[in-house]
């Protein structure tokens, strides 16, 4: 039989059922502040098991007691804690009539990034028909999934299905005192993915919060939790390069990463929140955990491509606890007018053999400030531990910053570390050699950016590596005087 | 250090005004002694040194002898748990050099503490409040004093608490070579505290080697505070060898164009040492560069911490800046943090850090083995030409041989 329409418009109204919780609560949005009060509510709106609301509750005691943070080498104005509502239901977009009333500037850079027409309206919130391709394509995805024993969903529907899958990892490595962001996060946190690979299973394709329906308002407290079982492997693209306005100004997430024996995860991130205006008013503070944990013969690898936000403070970091197990991080940081970023990573070595590498490159221009923070920790029992540590910065104004903070600690003598950084602008002799042949200025700085961060961008996934490449040429644009 | 927070002890005679001192006191009571949350101390056993009560030390009459540089004409400059000590000194008689003691020169002298006054280190506060003596030199104008001048400082006794002081300047051409020893003699449990002022005057040379080798209980902080001027070059060489807890905190700001900044840096750790180099360079002014290198062997259970950091401010440009740190651990319980840093404010710049932790190659010990030598002479026979890197930048020959004595 033919599948029609009206076979997909009977298939989505299931959908609408199964997600039904998302959909009822959308008139209702919970006082401003935070309080045990405001956790129970949001807690019972989800219908959480009460093991979860312990946690919340237990985590917001523990925020209760933290101070904020004031090492990082950014300067902002901190966010009144309580005059965020944390449970608005997610904001129903205003819904436009046609891409002509979708903002020129933003259409004018998907234009350019490559993104298709049908994906510009899912994006910007253009009342869309249903797009037969797109999500015909996203529910076969979803079959082929299921086949494997994948389980890929939203947090809070991980919880009513797999509570004991949840249950068992939630907070084994980012525990709720980590930090202040982290125990805010665990108390209010909204929703997010849930990811779970079965023993020996390689996901045959990239798991992406882009192939999603019914996923977009995750909120500005979004949780991740992606479990790798033994032996499997699985690559999960968070983001995406087009530029997304939003409305919170405050956004703290937290991931966490379980890559099992032998399992390997492959985490990539293409961040472009409102990075504010040209004078640095408004925009996206970005206060993320994300931390990974490696079991015997493991391997995680974050590859993270940061252009937006006001504020970004973040440290993808891996916890190798099984002996050969490897660690991996990949980032370029592009930071224009006012932007601050305070990025970089912590490898933990604990087991032997094990292996990890940072490759670090940071792009600042304007009157933007972006810094590299590191840590790399060999315990004692952490015999024959690797690791190389790249991180490089260009400066493209003379009113900008580029700043270096690695930490080493190394308590074992087998141990072998190297770590080396560099800051220099855009030789004048390169951008002359392109000139001299006929490549124009903007050209060749776009030419030159991208061949410094050629070793980033090679690892992302491909699709996705042409988009990044295309999206830091934008970022760039005008910068240099 | 109780003795030092508690508030009804009576001062001792000071270099500096009694309103000075009071300064210095309230300052010493609005700061906090560092603790392992205090960013620049996060690595310190400070238990060594905050836990501990130290007397005051008596005026104490030793031979320094063993401890002078045999080989080298040098003036010497004595002093013993912080006092100076005449007869074993031999001041410089030269028209160009002003060479007199703190306690008798510090109020006329505009630069004493200039540098050290803005410091937020409550050891350069405490040192400021309690040291009771001090030297003081000045290079006239154009001149280049014909010999190095020795300042050494001997600890004895035991749970002495001693400050030393130092006021460098160097007039604009002028030139100067200082050696500044800090040795024990039948020490124990002894704390120093040393601080340094050195002004480098426009197209003035100043080099100073440092050498650190206190006794195995003894514990010292020690601070240089250092303003360059124009077309100045500065260099400072630093040995840390004996000693239970070292801590150097090296200040460098150099203020003016063409200047040329150099530090090396050479720990030997052994047993339970606790050793520690915190460098700070400030460039404020374009065309200058500076040059960094440390290296430093651990043993047994020592630690090591190396902090490097470079700022570079908004208008300084063309500014080169190199840091290097290698370390090797060669003991299961030693343990090496490092954190080399960069801050850079301007784009017209070439700076670069790079360090390395880790161990000797097998190879060029299984190549040393091949040939009869032992394993344990083979690894010290890779570690004197580890060091070498770092001796090799010390022009003066007698020095480095007799540094390499100590080792």
């Amino acid at each position: 039989m033919k599948y029609t329409e009206e076979h997909l418009k009977e298939e989505l109204k299931d959908k609408e059922y199964e997600f039904g919780f998302t959909t009822e609560i959308e008139s209702e949005k919970a006082p401003n502040g935070i309080n045990e009060e405001i956790i129970r509510f949001i807690s019972g709106k989800k219908n959480e098991p009460e093991w979860l609301l312990e946690y919340r509750l237990n985590a917001l005691k523990v925020w209760q007691e933290m101070v904020e943070p004031e090492w990082v080498h950014v300067k902002y104005q901190k966010p009144d804690f309580q005059g965020i509502s944390y449970y608005a239901a997610p904001k129903k977009k205003k819904e436009l009539k046609s891409l002509d009333e979708v903002d020129p500037e933003i259409r004018k850079t998907m234009d350019r990034l490559g993104i298709s027409l049908e994906e510009q309206k899912k994006l910007t919130g253009v009342a869309v028909d249903f797009v037969m391709d797109s999500v015909s394509v996203a529910t076969s995805f979803k079959e082929k999934l299921g086949e494997l024993g994948i389980i890929f969903m939203s947090f809070s529907e991980a919880v009513q299905k797999h509570p004991d899958l949840v249950k068992k990892y939630l907070g084994t490595v980012v525990p709720t005192s980590d930090n202040f962001y982290a125990a805010l996060n665990s108390a209010v946190f909204s929703d997010g993915s849930f990811c779970y690979i079965p023993k020996g299973v390689r996901c045959p394709m990239e798991l992406s919060t882009y192939f999603r329906i019914n996923e977009s308002g995750t909120g500005q407290f979004e949780r991740t939790l992606v479990v790798a079982d033994e032996g499997s492997y699985v690559s999960y693209l968070e983001g995406c390069t087009a530029p997304q306005r939003d409305e919170n100004q405050l956004h703290a997430a937290v991931v966490e990463l379980i890559a099992l024996d032998n399992a390997e995860i492959k985490y990539s991130t293409v961040q472009n929140w409102y990075p504010g205006d040209k004078d640095g008013k408004g925009g996206v503070f970005n206060f993320v955990t994300k931390r990974g944990l490696c079991e015997t013969n493991a391997k995680i690898s974050w590859t993270q491509v940061e252009t937006g936000s006001a504020v970004t403070w973040k440290y993808p970091s891996c916890v190798l606890k099984g002996d050969n197990s490897i660690g991996e991080f990949y980032s370029v940081a592009v930071t224009n007018n006012y932007q601050q970023a305070d990025t970089g990573t912590k490898m933990i070595h604990i087991g032997k053999n094990t292996k990890s590498t940072v490759i670090s490159k940071g792009i600042s221009a304007g009157f933007s400030q972006n810094s590299y923070r590191g840590l790399v920790k060999i315990g004692k029992g952490a015999t024959n531990a690797r690791n190389f540590s790249q991180c490089d910065s260009l400066l493209m104004t003379d009113r900008c910053g580029a700043h270096t903070f690695p930490y080493i600690e190394c308590e074992n003598s087998t141990a072998q570390l190297e770590h080396e950084a560099t800051t220099s602008k855009i030789g004048e002799d390169q951008i002359f050699y392109c000139l001299q042949r006929g490549i124009s200025e903007e050209k060749a700085i776009s030419l030159i950016v991208n061949g410094y961060a050629k070793e980033v961008l090679n690892k992302l996934p491909m699709e996705f590596a042409v988009e990044a490449q295309k999206l830091l040429e934008i970022s760039l644009e005008n910068s240099v005087g | 250090m109780t003795l030092l927070k508690e508030k009804n002890i009576d001062l001792p005679q000071s270099i500096i005004s009694a309103e000075a001192v009071k300064l210095a006191v309230d300052k010493i009571d609005s700061l906090d002694f560092p603790t392992r949350r205090t960013e620049d101390w996060r690595y310190a056993k400070l238990g060594k040194i905050l836990n501990k009560k130290f007397d005051r030390p008596t005026s104490n009459r030793i031979n320094v002898n063993e401890f002078l540089i045999t080989e080298l004409d040098v003036y010497t400059v004595v002093f013993v748990n912080g006092v100076f000590n005449e007869e074993e000194s031999l001041l410089p008689d030269e028209t160009g050099v002003v060479c007199k003691l703190l306690s008798k020169e510090a109020g006329a002298v505009s630069e004493y503490d200039r540098l050290a006054k803005d410091s937020n280190e409550i050891f350069s506060a405490i040192n400021t409040a309690y040291a009771s003596e001090g030297i003081y030199l000045r290079i006239e104008k154009n001149y280049k004093v014909s010999k190095p001048i020795y300042i050494l400082n001997v600890c004895t006794g035991t749970q002495l608490i001693s400050n030393s002081r130092c006021l460098i300047v160097a007039e604009s051409s002028s030139e100067v070579e200082i050696v500044q020893g800090f040795y024990a003699k039948s020490s124990k449990e002894n704390f120093n505290n040393s601080l340094t002022e050195v002004f480098v005057k426009a197209n003035a040379n100043v080099v100073i080697h440092k050498v650190q080798n206190l006794g195995s209980e003894d514990r010292q902080v020690c601070t240089e505070e250092v303003h360059q001027e124009k077309d100045s070059t500065f260099k400072i060489n630093t040995f840390q060898l004996g000693g239970e807890f070292l801590r150097n905190g090296l200040n460098i700001r150099v203020d003016g164009t063409n200047c040329y900044t150099e530090m090396n840096g050479f720990f030997n750790g052994k047993n339970s040492q606790y050793l520690d180099n915190h460098t700070r360079v400030d460039h404020l002014k374009s065309n200058c560069t500076s040059s960094e290198l440390y290296k430093g062997i651990l043993r047994d259970s020592s630690t090591g911490v190396f902090n490097g950091k470079v700022i570079v401010h908004q208008d300084a440009q063309v500014i080169e800046a190199y840091q290097q740190n290698n370390n090797v651990i060669l003991s299961d319980n030693a343990v090496m943090n490092t954190k080399p840093e960069l801050e850079i404010y301007a784009d017209d710049v070439k700076c670069s850090h790079g360090t390395t932790t880790g161990q000797f190659d097998e190879k060029a010990i299984f190549y040393l083995q091949a040939r009869g030598v032992s394993k344990d002479s083979a690894k010290e026979m890779l570690v004197e030409a580890f060091a070498e890197e770092v001796f090799e930048k010390v022009e003066n020959e007698d020095i480095v041989s007799f540094i390499k004595s100590l080792i």
